[in-house]
């Protein structure tokens, strides 16, 4: 099937947001989030009015995993009665309607069909998760330019993708050329201000997504990697990195596929009410590998570190087929001690 | 859709105290018969304390209920004690592999354990009893580190009347004796003198802490033991038991899918810390 292409001029904008408006919840990028003194960082939440979409963005501190994939989630409820008795309550938010994401990246929606490979996978199916991905309709836009720490075409997340999205937005100058991946997108662009695009408007769409991969640094050879990977003395080619680590997790924390967990108990004193919640877990945490009486299989600093490197583009990879890094460069610009996980993997790949 | 998470409730039948923390749990779910293969685990909850993964030591296929040997290492499991007849836990599971009894088929089988890790092997050799004929020799080396760690003392394999009956060999040490004991004294790698194990045509089964598992491997490995024909049931801290929450990861391995039992070779290699 040829995917359907139109073209928006950028003042008619206002008015599909406005009709997509009337029909679903929005959540796109948005300067509401907060940020700190001195930055501002545009951040995935509902949004009411056309102003507040920051299409305009380079990316989001906290990616979209966010809202499907939330952190604290509350996985049950339940009460103990005087008699021993137990009661179990199965609670969470349900999307019972559909939400638009208007404006993700494509190293992102990468992220979502990596994550996908996770959670709804045949051992493991997350209800809440499986609910909130039925009923997302996903407006991509790719980039006008790379962030200084993006490498997302080592992976295939960008900067043009094929697939995990309903639209896919470029900004070619006056227009936005717009490219239907479903048939929901299709049916989104039957509105009149959407106009035929024609192959002068698809050349300059090339031309972008080309200007954007040549801006782009040189793509890392992951196969190379994952064959150094036994050969290599991976302590040595990584301790100038380890030795930066605050193993704080701030890099798990803004990854877009981190998925690890842990399910925690908050109860009351009495122990006889309270819930289970799953909350973002670090593999940086000294107590990620730890099991009873105390032993802990990751205790230094150089394991945990060089687990993260490989998990993203060796385990994850063998096991899913794909590598789950989609180099949005988030891990890089949050890290405290400015550690790039692309110049890591790097020097795996030079041996 | 079922929530994964939620554990289907179950309620304590049984309360049986093996050493000073080590307590022999037999539940029995609420709404259905419990069935699980040799060498898989549950997810235990102890509503109010938490949730821990513990192997399931015997199915006891009668009733539809299960045993579970538990010893006392944290915020979770400190709950035992507190656990009365009639008390109401949760279940998740039964996950994990378990033994591949195909494979064992009509080989000699060791089974080299320590401490509570007889607990997570009792399963097999309740299996390996129950066709006993289809497998060839059997040898359990057990050790603990006192006589009073030992676990399952009343059972047949501290009998020798009934092991030998049965068509099996039990050797047990201790590192510490106390004025009673009469059996070896040392780490259970010296059991490997007292009687005679050849990798021939054998399979070895080890389950124990980290340190005995690593040094009982390489000894084997020495004695000519080929990976595959070691076998490991590896502990890990599972959280969710389904593969998703990363916590029991083994270089790309997941103990708590493609484990709790894992050839030696499987692991052997990766970068990570195995023991």
């Amino acid at each position: 099937m040829i995917a359907m292409e139109k073209l928006i001029d950028k003042r008619d904008l206002e008015k599909f947001f406005n009709d997509l408006k009337e029909e679903y919840e929005i959540i796109g990028p948005t300067l509401k989030g907060g940020g700190t003194a001195q930055y501002s960082y545009t951040t995935f939440a509902p949004i009411n009015k056309f102003e507040e979409l920051m299409l305009d963005y380079t990316t989001t501190m906290v990616s979209p995993k966010n809202i499907f994939f939330p952190n604290n989630q509350v996985l049950y409820k339940f009460e103990k009665d005087s008699d021993g008795n137990i009661t179990v309550e199965d609670v969470g938010d349900e999307w019972r309607e559909k939400r638009v994401f208007f404006g993700m990246h494509p190293c992102d929606i990468s992220a979502l069909l990596r994550i996908d490979k996770v959670l709804l996978e045949e051992d493991f199916d997350d209800k809440r998760y499986r609910n909130k991905r039925e009923n997302c309709i996903i407006i991509g836009i790719t980039c006008n330019e790379p962030h200084q720490t993006c490498f997302c075409s080592t992976s295939g997340a960008g900067p043009d993708i094929e697939i995990g999205y309903d639209l896919l937005f470029t900004d070619i100058g006056e227009y936005y050329f717009v490219r239907a991946g479903t048939d929901i997108g299709e049916k989104l662009l039957s509105s009149d201000y959407f106009k035929k695009a024609s192959r002068k408007d698809k050349e300059k769409r090339d031309n972008q997504i080309e200007m954007v991969n040549n801006a782009l640094p040189e793509k890392l050879d992951i196969e190379k990697i994952a064959q150094n990977i036994s050969d290599c003395d991976l302590d040595t080619l990584l301790s100038e990195f380890t030795n930066q680590c605050f193993t704080c997790g701030a890099c798990n924390m803004v990854c877009p596929t981190c998925h690890c967990f842990s399910v925690v108990e908050r109860v009351n004193p009495e122990r006889t009410k309270g819930s289970r919640n799953l909350t973002w877990d670090s593999c940086h945490y000294e107590k990620f590998a730890t099991m009873a009486g105390n032993v802990n299989v990751r205790p230094d600093v150089k394991d945990r570190f060089r687990h993260r490197v490989l998990d993203k583009f060796y385990y994850d990879a063998t096991r899913y087929g794909t590598a789950f890094c989609v180099g949005c460069g988030r891990c890089r610009d949050f890290c405290p001690g400015h550690m790039s996980i692309r110049d890591a993997a790097k020097k795996i790949q030079e041996g | 859709m079922r929530n994964t998470f939620i554990p289907e409730l179950a309620k304590i039948k049984g309360i049986k105290d093996e050493t000073s923390d080590i307590r022999t749990l037999t539940i029995s779910m609420e709404n259905r018969f419990f069935d699980a293969k040799p060498g898989q685990f549950v997810e235990v909850t102890l509503f109010g304390y938490g949730e821990f993964p513990v192997s399931v030591a015997s199915v006891l296929g009668s009733n539809g209920s299960f045993q579970t040997t538990i010893q006392e290492k944290g915020r979770a499991t400190n709950g035992v004690k507190d656990l009365e007849i009639g008390s109401t836990i949760g279940i998740r599971g039964p996950f994990g592999n378990g033994y591949p009894l195909e494979i064992m088929k009509g080989k000699d089988i060791y089974i080299v354990t320590g401490g509570i890790g007889l607990a997570a092997v009792w399963s097999l050799i309740d299996a390996l009893m129950k066709r006993r004929d289809q497998y060839g020799k059997l040898k359990l080396l057990h050790g603990a580190r006192t006589p009073d760690d030992m676990i399952y003392k009343d059972s047949f394999v501290f009998n020798k009347v009934q092991t030998d009956k049965r068509g099996m060999e039990a050797l047990f040490t201790v590192d510490r004796p106390d004025q009673d004991w009469q059996g070896n004294v040392g780490l259970v790698t010296e059991l490997f003198n007292k009687t005679e194990i050849s990798a021939g045509n054998a399979i070895v089964v080890i389950c124990g802490p980290g340190i005995m598992m690593k040094f009982v491997s390489q000894e084997l490995m020495n004695k000519g033991f080929g990976v595959s024909q070691i076998i490991l049931s590896m502990e890990r801290r599972m959280q969710c038991g389904m593969g998703v929450c990363g916590h029991c990861m083994i270089g790309h391995k997941r103990v708590c899918l493609d484990g709790p039992v894992l050839y030696y070779g499987e692991i052997k290699d990766t970068v990570d810390r195995v023991f």
